[in-house]
């Protein structure tokens, strides 16, 4: 018996990377397009930060939509990882299940690292 | 910004997506020198940028191979736990490296894997694994099965030697939270020559994780401020295009020479890379 991967298996974690990947692409390419054209140079060094874009992003700012893009497609493994383990949780794959609770640990635990 | 920066952070990054999917590695070995060497981004952000291009190529491809089921999930899941530990404490470590230390040891990891794809033609196996494993996992936990189109038949496997290929993964993960590259170079043959997965489905596993290997290490980059925001959204729409591009062509190129020649050109960048870490490269 083998209880392998069937196609059409996960097809919640397949759907959730090509949104994620079409959004950001998407929010990329105009935050771009913005930067082009914005009057204000945007500087290409500069760093800014994610509570930054946020606070930018309902004024339109130039610039805001290219963290909002790049936050999306950090997003998106995430959520993957997210969907995967609801899909095993329904399973009751409980092993498979504490592993993505690790992988999720984990990249919380990056997070405070870098704080 | 300029349109002519613009133009040049998208050909790199097509270049690096076109390049990085022709040979199977991700674009994370080529932008990083491209962003270096040719735009004059600093190290550390060039390593950002490329992790990001990893993580679109990771997502970009995930889906697909996920809704094929060429991606063994169960066993990318047990993987990746080790992958992102070791991304952690690669950009943890990046973060204590001088930009001009993080390119030297970039410029010699580009020596190695240039010398292994020059050399190392990954064998494929067709026939379902023996299972020869003194592991003591239940033998249906890891198993996976796919329909290739390429033989049309169903391919069955049992990967074995998992605790092996998780301590070699949290040293991929090292490598990609250090460096940015993606640890396909590490994972796929670890997958295919030690635990007996079909190459097809190793390939697909390892570019599903990847993705979440590089967030890992991508988060500790974004937040201690290592990130040009511009520079990374030009580069992956340009690694999107590149990477399907690269998809198109990569079934007409004859793979040994192909290999050769980049093998050749990645010395080539390497020892551009390194004239740059010791201050001779034109800034």
């Amino acid at each position: 018996m083998v209880a392998g991967v069937r196609r059409g298996d996960f097809a919640a974690a397949a759907w959730v990377l090509r949104g994620g990947v079409v959004l950001s692409a998407i929010l990329l390419g105009l935050g771009l397009a913005d930067a082009i054209v914005a009057p204000d140079p945007v500087p290409e060094m500069d760093p800014g930060g994610l509570a930054e874009a946020f606070r930018d992003l309902p004024r339109m700012r130039t610039g805001a939509m290219i963290h909002l893009g790049l936050f999306v497609l950090m997003l998106t493994p995430i959520a993957r990882v997210v969907a995967v383990g609801i899909e095993l949780a329904s399973r009751r794959e409980t092993t498979f299940v504490l592993m993505c609770v690790g992988v999720l640990f984990l990249l919380g635990l990056s997070f405070w690292i870098a704080r | 910004m300029t349109i002519g920066l613009l133009a040049l952070l998208l050909l790199s990054g097509f270049a690096a997506g076109l390049f990085g999917s022709v040979l199977g590695l991700g674009g994370g070995i080529f932008i990083v020198p491209i962003l270096v060497l040719a735009v004059g981004v600093p190290m550390h952000s060039a390593v950002a940028t490329s992790l990001l291009c990893v993580i679109a190529t990771s997502s970009g491809a995930a889906w697909k191979n996920i809704h094929r089921g060429f991606a063994n999930v169960r066993l990318g899941v047990s993987l990746e736990l080790w992958t992102v530990l070791g991304a952690i404490a690669g950009g943890s470590l990046a973060g204590r490296l001088s930009g001009s230390t993080l390119i030297a040891i970039f410029a010699a990891a580009m020596v190695v894997i240039s010398i292994l794809m020059a050399h190392g033609e990954v064998e494929i196996p067709t026939e379902v694994a023996p299972d020869d494993s003194e592991d003591d996992e239940p033998v249906d936990r890891f198993a996976g099965r796919f329909w290739d189109p390429s033989s049309h038949d169903t391919i069955v496997y049992q990967p074995v030697r998992i605790r092996l290929a998780m301590a070699i993964s949290s040293l991929a993960g090292t490598l990609s939270g250090l460096l940015g590259i993606g640890g396909g170079i590490l994972q796929v043959p670890t997958l295919v020559k030690l635990c007996g997965v079909p190459m097809k489905a190793a390939a697909a596993t390892s570019n599903f994780m990847i993705g979440v290997t590089g967030v890992a290490s991508a988060l500790i980059y974004y937040t201690r401020g290592d990130f040009a925001p511009v520079v990374a959204a030009g580069a992956v729409l340009g690694v999107f295009g590149g990477s399907r591009a690269g998809a198109l062509v990569a079934g007409h190129l004859r793979p040994a020479l192909t290999r050769r020649l980049f093998a050749a050109v990645m010395l080539l960048v390497a020892a551009q890379m390194l004239l740059k870490a010791k201050g001779w490269w034109p800034a």
